[in-house]
């Protein structure tokens, strides 16, 4: 096995990306668990954390790119029972129909197919920015990627910028007065605490960094 | 053939407690019904694939229905319908109250309703609990039953149940009421008239022990359906 080049993400990459994604959540599952107990159901800690290690135990049956996203999206729809489950398994199905039976994504093929799935994950939700959901840290991620690579970054940078753009997109849902899911119910009281997506969310960048990092 | 029915809840538990208090109502031509309920560790949640195999089962040719409880059940029913891919088939998410509407849809479909109808009935389920709670909706979201034209064959009935025209018996006058080719309605006083195959509608008559029903029928068998009715009515439904 040659050098694995920096400016390409691989099938491995990718698997990787997810299985870093589980153990993300399933060491923060209290933290989400009680983010959401703030203003939600308290469930998206052990749901997440129940899904992902789903994702994780298929990982290995996938010889392209889109077979192994697919594969992800759906079983996330199959085992989280929340709302995420169609969110996150949407992001992933469409990711996997965008990019066609690869083995490898530059960066450019990767942006355009988050792009994808983050457009296909906006209409199942019918949410837009500032609703205080997953799509205020998983929108400005992928900007930022995208103006990384525009500057000539390599693939390790330009995971580390969405996820930094994440983590700010995260922590400035805080004040919002949530729009969407069992957190409108409670109108102005949501302000003040972090959405548990949102957080969720960056923890898909952040494993994303740790994949393809050097 | 009938319409499919599938529900979509969090709780298997409570899913199936609905299906087993709507199908108390029905006896024979049992609709398809299929429950999508509950995460795969048997927690609380949904399931779009779950929601996918289950339209694929109930879905006979005459849609499918789907009744959602709360929160993701939505998505993952939106989410269902995509991923079982019938283009073909009729399927539809009610926007109707879960338990009333599911009760409402099961009676229709096993009478032979088509989908229009079975989604009609089952969006209308909260009437009856409106009216007798006094908050009225805005509009009568039953169709007006048809004025007499004439020529059409009435009778009476008087209600004989000590508990009145309930669900069980309002199920069984439905069912009777679609045996016949006919058109029947049905009137308590100033209440209705009401069509006799809807059994949301029968509801909203409010009719207790001692009420004379008055039955109203046309069509080419009009006079056996409404024999047959007042004879139900007359023999207190078999209770």
């Amino acid at each position: 096995m040659g050098a694995v080049s920096t400016t390409e993400i691989t099938l491995d990459q990718l698997a990787s990306w997810l299985r870093h994604f589980s153990d993300l959540v399933e060491q923060h599952k209290s933290y989400l668990t009680d983010l959401d107990s703030a203003i939600g159901d308290a469930d998206h800690g052990t749901n997440m954390a129940r899904g992902a290690a789903a994702v994780v135990a298929h990982l290995d049956e996938a010889n392209t790119v889109d077979a192994l996203l697919k594969k992800a999206g759906m079983t996330l729809v199959s085992t989280v029972g929340g709302t995420s489950g169609p969110l996150y398994g949407t992001l992933l199905m469409k990711m996997g129909m965008a990019t066609g039976a690869v083995t490898t994504l530059s960066p450019e093929d990767f942006s355009k197919a988050f792009r994808a799935g983050l457009d296909g994950l906006i209409a199942r939700g019918k949410t837009e920015l500032g609703d205080k959901t997953m799509v205020d840290a998983l929108s400005p991620a992928i900007d930022a990627f995208d103006a990384a690579v525009a500057d000539g970054a390599g693939m390790a940078d330009a995971a580390r910028s969405a996820a930094e753009a994440a983590a700010a997109g995260r922590d400035a849902t805080t004040p919002l007065v949530a729009r969407k899911g069992r957190a409108s119910y409670l109108g102005e009281r949501s302000a003040g605490h972090m959405d548990p997506g949102a957080t969720s969310a960056t923890y898909l960048m952040d494993a994303l960094v740790e994949a393809v990092g050097a | 053939m009938s319409v499919g029915i599938v529900v979509v809840s969090h709780s298997r538990a409570l899913a199936e407690a609905a299906v087993e208090l709507a199908l108390q109502m029905v006896h024979d031509n049992v609709p398809r019904i299929k429950v999508a309920a509950g995460t795969i560790d048997g927690g609380l949640g949904t399931d779009a694939t779950a929601v996918a195999s289950a339209i694929s089962e109930v879905d006979s040719g005459d849609g499918v229905v789907l009744f959602v409880d709360i929160g993701s059940a939505l998505m993952s029913a939106e989410l269902g319908i995509e991923l079982a891919d019938r283009p073909d088939a009729d399927v539809r998410i009610l926007p109707a109250p879960f338990i009333e509407g599911l009760v409402a849809g099961v009676i229709r479909a096993s009478g032979g309703a088509g989908i229009d109808e079975v989604a009609q009935e089952a969006i209308s389920a909260l009437a009856p609990k409106q009216a007798a709670v006094g908050t009225a909706p805005a509009a009568s979201p039953q169709p007006p039953a048809p004025a007499p034209t004439g020529g059409e064959i009435t009778a009476e009935a008087t209600l004989v149940n000590e508990t009145g025209l309930h669900a069980r018996p309002a199920a069984l006058l439905v069912a009777e009421s679609r045996a016949f080719d006919a058109t029947v309605t049905v009137a308590n006083g100033q209440a209705g008239p009401v069509s006799a195959a809807s059994s949301i509608g029968l509801a909203t008559l409010n009719a207790r022990k001692g009420d004379v029903l008055t039955l109203s029928g046309t069509g080419p068998e009009a006079a056996q359906a409404v024999e047959a009715i007042a004879k139900l009515i007359s023999s207190g439904f078999g209770e």
